[in-house]
This record gives C-alpha cells, sequence and structure tokens, in this order.
C-alpha cells in the first residue's frame, strides 16, 4: 500500500478552529445544469428550462440540490486528497440558487479525533452564493491519513444500529421502525399518515452496472479530477478498480423516483392544500466507493414526519432513510433525505 | 415485433408507416443532449437563444435525424439493414413542436443479390413545414432469400 504523498493533507496538520481553505464554483451555467441532470439521469423542466422556470414565477432556471451536495463534495473530496476518505456530509437547503449564480465552499474543523489509528476530522461548512445568501449550512467528517502512516480505509463497517435496519429491509418485513411517542404529531399529519411512519418504501435496483462511460460523465459533470474517478490505473491499485465520485450512488433512477427520496417512501396523504415543495437536504453516509462494474439496490423506508411553520407558512418534511446495497450485499452508502412540503389549512 | 417485410412486397410509391415522434418538450431535447453529450447553448439555454435572436431553444438536428431512422429501422425490422441515410436542416423546431416521419419508395432493385429500396424520407412538424428532407437506402431479405449481410465491403475510393 502506497503511503501518503508530499502534498496530502495529513492528520497532523489539523487543529480544531482552522479553516478549510475555500473552493469557488461557477457562475454556474446552463449547459453545467444540463450536464448535471444528464449524469443524474433527471430531466426536470425547473432545473432546465429558463422560459418554464419564469412561467413558475422564479428569476431564473433554478439550480437542483444535489448540484450543490456534489459541489460541496468536490470540494471536501479533494481536500481530502488521494489518501483521504469523506466519511459523511449532511447539508440542508436553504435558499434557491439560479443560473449564473457563483457558490464558495467554506469550512472550519469543529473537532479531531482518533479512530483506529486514523485521524477523523469533523468539519462545519457551508455553501454561500454571491448574494451572500447561505444556500447549504452543514456538517462533515473527512477520514484523513497520519504522516508517514497508510491511507485512510477506503471500507468501513456498518454501525450496529445499521445493521439491525439492514436485517430488517432484508427481511422482507413492511414495518422497518416502530413509530415512537410524540412522532409524527400535527394538524397537517392525519392518522393514516402517522402510521405509515416507519413503514418499507420501494426497492430499486439500478438497470445495469455501472459502467466507465457514467463514471466519466458523473465525473465531467461534477468538475472532478481526482485520480480515482479518471486514472484506472491508479484506481485499480487503491480500490481494485475504477470509482465515481460519492455521489453517483446517491443519484435517482429516472422513472421511478421522483423528487429525491420521498416519492421512494410509502405514499402519504397529508391534510390541507398543497403549496408546493422542495428538497430540504440530506445526510449522507459512505460506507466504501462504488465501482465500476457495481450494482446498487436502493431501499427505502419512511422515518419520519415533522410539522413546522417555516417563514412562508406551515409545512410538513418527510424523511426517508435509504440504504445503498451493492451486489455483494455490502452496505455503500446509508442516506436521510428531507422533503418539503408546504401546506395551508384550505 | 412485426412481421418482417420482404424486397418482394415493396413496389415504387410505396408510403411505408410513419413515425409519429410526437410533441418534443424541452426535457425530451435535454435527455436528447445528453444521450448524444451535447452541452451546445442553443440546444438548452433560453436565455442565450434568445439573447442571439431564437424564439426559443432550438432542438438539435439529430433529433431529427434520429426520427428518421427509428422509422427506418422500424419498418425494415430485425432481418433488413439501414445502409444510408442523408438529410438535411432545413428548418428550426421548438419545443412542443410535434415531429412526423413520413418515407415513400422511389426505386427498388437488386444488387449482389440483395434487394435494395431507395426512398425519399421527411420529418414535418405540425405547422406542415418540412424541416428535414432526405433520402435513404435500406436493404431486404428477400423470401426464401440468404440473411441480409450485416458487414458491407467499404467500396473503392471511400476514405476510410
Amino acid at each position: 500500500m502506497t503511503t501518503a504523498s508530499a502534498t496530502q493533507v495529513c492528520f497532523e496538520d489539523i487543529t480544531e478552529g482552522m479553516e478549510i481553505p475555500a473552493k469557488s464554483f461557477g457562475p454556474v451555467e446552463s449547459t453545467d445544469l444540463v450536464r448535471f441532470c444528464s449524469a443524474w439521469e433527471t430531466y426536470s423542466l425547473l432545473h432546465t428550462y429558463q422560459k418554464f422556470c419564469l412561467e413558475q414565477g422564479h428569476r431564473d432556471v433554478v439550480i437542483n440540490g444535489p448540484f450543490k451536495q456534489a459541489v460541496i463534495i468536490n470540494w471536501l473530496d479533494n481536500w481530502a486528497g488521494d489518501d483521504g476518505f469523506l466519511k459523511s456530509m449532511s447539508i440542508q437547503h436553504r435558499v434557491f440558487d439560479f443560473h449564473d449564480d457563483v457558490f464558495t465552499a467554506t469550512g472550519v474543523v469543529t473537532k479531531t479525533y482518533e479512530v483506529d489509528g486514523f485521524g477523523y476530522v469533523n468539519i462545519d461548512l457551508k455553501l454561500t452564493n454571491q448574494r451572500g445568501e447561505v444556500s447549504c449550512p452543514g456538517i462533515a467528517t473527512v477520514v484523513l491519513p497520519k504522516r508517514g502512516g497508510p491511507p485512510a480505509p477506503v471500507e468501513y463497517a456498518p454501525p450496529a444500529e445499521y445493521v439491525e435496519l439492514l436485517q430488517k429491509l432484508a427481511s422482507g418485513a413492511e414495518r422497518i421502525a416502530d413509530l415512537k411517542d410524540g412522532q409524527g404529531i400535527g394538524e397537517f399529519i392525519p392518522e393514516k399518515a402517522r402510521n405509515t411512519i416507519g413503514m418499507r418504501g420501494y426497492a430499486n435496483e439500478w438497470p445495469e452496472p455501472l459502467d466507465r462511460a457514467t463514471i466519466r460523465r458523473f465525473a465531467d459533470a461534477t468538475f472532478e479530477w481526482k485520480r480515482a474517478y479518471r486514472d484506472e490505473e491508479f484506481a485499480k491499485s487503491r480500490y481494485g478498480a475504477l470509482i465515481s465520485p460519492p455521489l453517483t450512488v446517491l443519484r435517482v433512477p429516472i422513472n421511478e423516483w421522483g423528487m429525491m427520496g420521498e416519492s421512494a417512501v410509502p405514499h402519504i396523504e397529508l391534510a390541507g392544500r398543497s403549496r408546493g415543495g422542495g428538497n430540504a437536504g440530506q445526510d449522507a453516509e459512505w460506507f466504501k466507493p462504488v465501482k465500476l462494474g457495481d450494482t446498487i439496490t436502493q431501499v427505502a423506508y419512511l422515518a419520519d414526519l415533522v410539522e413546522r411553520t417555516g417563514r412562508s407558512g406551515p409545512m410538513v418534511i418527510v424523511y426517508g432513510e435509504t440504504v445503498y446495497i451493492n451486489q455483494h450485499g455490502e452496505l455503500v452508502a446509508k442516506t436521510r433525505q428531507g422533503t418539503l412540503r408546504q401546506l395551508s389549512a384550505e | 415485433m412485426t412481421e418482417q417485410v420482404y424486397f418482394e412486397d415493396v413496389k415504387e410509391g410505396l408510403e411505408i408507416p410513419p413515425f409519429e415522434r410526437g410533441v418534443v418538450q424541452m426535457r425530451d431535447v435535454i435527455r436528447f443532449d445528453a444521450a448524444v453529450e451535447n452541452y451546445e447553448r442553443l440546444h438548452q439555454d433560453y436565455k442565450w437563444c434568445l439573447e442571439n435572436g431564437y424564439p426559443d431553444v432550438i432542438f438539435n438536428g439529430p433529433i431529427k435525424n434520429a426520427c428518421l431512422a427509428t422509422m427506418l429501422t422500424n419498418w425494415i425490422g430485425d432481418g433488413g439493414w439501414l445502409k444510408k441515410l442523408g438529410c438535411q436542416h432545413r428548418g428550426m423546431d421548438l419545443p412542443g413542436n410535434t415531429l412526423t416521419a413520413t418515407g415513400v419508395v422511389t426505386k427498388t432493385y437488386e444488387q449482389d443479390g440483395m434487394g435494395f429500396v431507395d426512398l425519399d424520407v421527411k420529418v414535418t412538424n405540425q405547422l406542415g413545414e418540412v424541416t428535414c428532407p432526405g433520402t435513404a437506402t435500406v436493404i431486404l431479405p428477400k423470401r426464401d432469400g440468404v440473411p441480409v449481410p450485416t458487414v458491407f465491403p467499404v467500396p473503392a475510393g471511400a476514405s476510410a
């Protein structure tokens, strides 16, 4: 196994309170959005067609949440270097961003600690647009090598609570998690919807194994030049195969799930009138890279329904949890996706 | 799969089954751009198109080539071979346009024991504008004949 290169950031270089070097993306052009939609395989007019967006009252094409997730991942993953590993990232989507916007990703180290001889770094992060609005606040954990030590592991065992979740999902049971006291209580959440919390959603298997073209297109779409995604010889030596950027595994298969996450969970009827919706954010955790030839099966359940009153009025946040399993039955990633449903009483 | 059409069934003047592509929305244009990895503004950036004097996003031409090819390969079936397809892009199509591909046989002839069929083909939009006229040559199997080959020698003089 190769050891860290001279330019590799090492755990010893990191102190709490330290700023991660900022990185800017953009102006985000329509071609960037189309390229991303192509890699992500969603072709929503909201993220591609200005005419439609203007008709809907937006000032321009709306940048999709996963695009912002992708640039944050690009920034952290490249900072972690060839020998680091992006372990987890949680972000929220707070504002709309538009065609021609410029993003800057910034972060501060909040905690450093060691696990099994490797350096763990917790980061508070944000993605800010040129208007100074924080589009995505979030947190992340990156694993770094220690100076002179081996690269960060590329495979992580799932924690005990996920093992249980995986067993439940594999068992075929309809109820994946118990409904807890106080969960899903709200004016807009009927009893039937509340009782759906914890129930299994749809499983979806990728229609074909991950191929080189898809990896290249994903790397192109996410401005990614890291060797692991471009240089097959290097990737083979480190991972056993060419790998794809971390967001790839979270890709939504077209024509199966609609808005990220929510339509993977069982259908729920909320009370009141719909005023719209959106992507609230996603917590993602990775256990291994997705590799050339992998076929991922995604299985989801409805994890929670949370009623809140936002700036624009009442809303219910629908939380779906999804596990991403490869063809060997191994957990590759797990996410918790929030989808906003804005409501009114009549 | 539809029944195989044979060379003996085809006469000059025959209209082949049209391919109704239907209404092509922006979503379809983007999906096509993605499939062919064409990221030109003309085919996806509405604002840029307006600024440059176009009325809307313009379809990329190969969407129409693809309509013609789909019509022909649907017609010739598993046993036929699309040998040549040439077309011109004569007009712009915009999101919301309805495209229909049609074709008529202009000549049938035998060559090297195979059945060749020449056609006039075109894509017409809902305004009646022929935005993509062209010509094609297909090879059809003959009844009780040998299968149509799928590999053809490069003619003398053609550059590789």
